[in-house]
């Protein structure tokens, strides 16, 4: 049985219809987990963080959450300031999301 | 060279293809057919990795775009559904989106020397899969207050409201209880439990289970009844399995440049 029908079967067995992942399950898994590189090599560690914020940040967002029916994801670690309602994290991560932009448009300056 | 395609300038032209590397793996055996680039093998010792070529363009300025049917979208899905696809037919370690390399001899480096960490994490997934339950709780104390009827004033208001709260926490009391109790089930079949368990606070719970192969229909069982009970709870919950074991690996290399 392929994973695909695994998850279907049970699907059908809860009375839910069939449904793929939804794309923030896919990046919550291939974003935060799993094997790290870093240094000198592979792509650009400032890149991927940047992303992983922005993904954060997009996420946090409770209409955006909704609409993707991740709603629980505001109670995950993951996005714990959203399930705090911390705005004050919600600051910082932008103020980071600024600086990692700036330091790519220096290195891009440099080149 | 334009400004989104700095982060990966030190590869020269952006034109110019890197590795785009997926996962690491067993180094005998045999890659399954990819649905979008050829797959290849780097070996290294017991271990190797799997690769595809990709223009590193691709990954200009992902996070411009999130929505579903952006490049970041659609790489997400690949890279995931590759990384099943490897888990379908062996121990796989998933490695990061994004994650390039310049050349086959710089990844060689890295696999050379990280092949004794990487092969033991390989043994300790072998035979194992990620189930992954998230639970929410989405009924509230309105529904108390909507059965009172009607709209009563004084005395009879702040008991009402009293009464409202009281149910209000033995509901959640309950709910609490009944996570505890099924992630204590569920956990019974599982080698390993990630993730967060039962919250009070956010009336939640979001957790990763790594399963044998040989308790897989059990825990399939068990967790599907699991669904249905909190979905009769008022909850909204969502099981997903069997998946690599994304929530399970948890490995960081340091990778040196040009040796």
């Amino acid at each position: 049985m392929t994973q695909t029908n695994m998850v279907n079967r049970h699907a059908s067995q809860i009375g839910a219809p069939p449904r793929p992942d939804s794309l923030a399950d896919v990046l919550e898994r291939v974003l935060d987990k799993g094997v790290v590189i870093v240094g000198d090599i592979g792509v650009s560690i400032i890149d991927i963080e940047l992303l992983t914020l922005r993904v954060r940040l997009f996420i946090a967002s409770a209409d955006t959450a909704r609409e993707m029916g991740i709603d629980w994801w505001t109670a995950d670690p993951f996005l714990s300031s959203a399930a705090r309602k911390d705005d004050d994290e919600k600051r910082e991560l932008r103020e980071r999301v600024a600086e990692l932009e700036q330091a790519i448009g220096n290195t891009g300056d440099r080149s | 060279m334009n400004s989104a395609a700095e982060p990966l300038g030190t590869y020269g032209d952006p034109a110019d293809e890197c590795l785009y590397v997926y996962g690491i793996v067993e180094n005998s055996r045999e890659l399954p057919a990819s649905p979008v680039n050829p797959l290849e093998l780097i070996p290294a010792g017991r271990i190797a990795a799997v690769h595809a070529p990709i223009d590193p363009a691709e990954l200009d300025d992902l996070s411009a775009d999130l929505s579903e049917g952006s490049r970041l979208a659609i790489l997400a899905r690949r890279h995931d559904e590759i990384v099943r696809l490897l888990a379908s037919d062996g121990p796989v370690l998933p490695v990061r989106l994004g994650t390039l390399f310049p050349d086959t001899a710089a990844l060689r480096r890295l696999l050379g020397v990280a092949e004794r960490h990487l092969a033991a994490e390989l043994e300790r997934i072998r035979g194992r899969s990620e189930w992954d339950l998230r639970v929410r709780a989405i009924a509230s104390d309105d529904s108390v207050a909507a059965r009172s009827g009607v709209n009563p004033s004084g005395t009879a208001y702040l008991r009402q409201r009293r009464q409202q709260r009281r149910a209000a926490v033995e509901l959640q009391d309950s709910l609490v209880e009944a996570l505890g109790a099924i992630d204590d089930v569920l956990a019974g079949f599982a080698d390993a439990v990630g993730g967060s368990g039962p919250s009070k606070v956010s009336l939640s719970m979001s957790r990763a289970y790594l399963v044998a192969d040989s308790r897989q229909a059990d825990f399939a069982t068990a967790a599907t009844e699991a669904v249905a009970e909190l979905e009769a709870r008022g909850c909204a919950a969502a099981l997903h399995g069997p998946l690599p074991a994304y929530s399970f690996v948890d490995v960081r290399l340091e990778a040196a440049g040009h040796a």
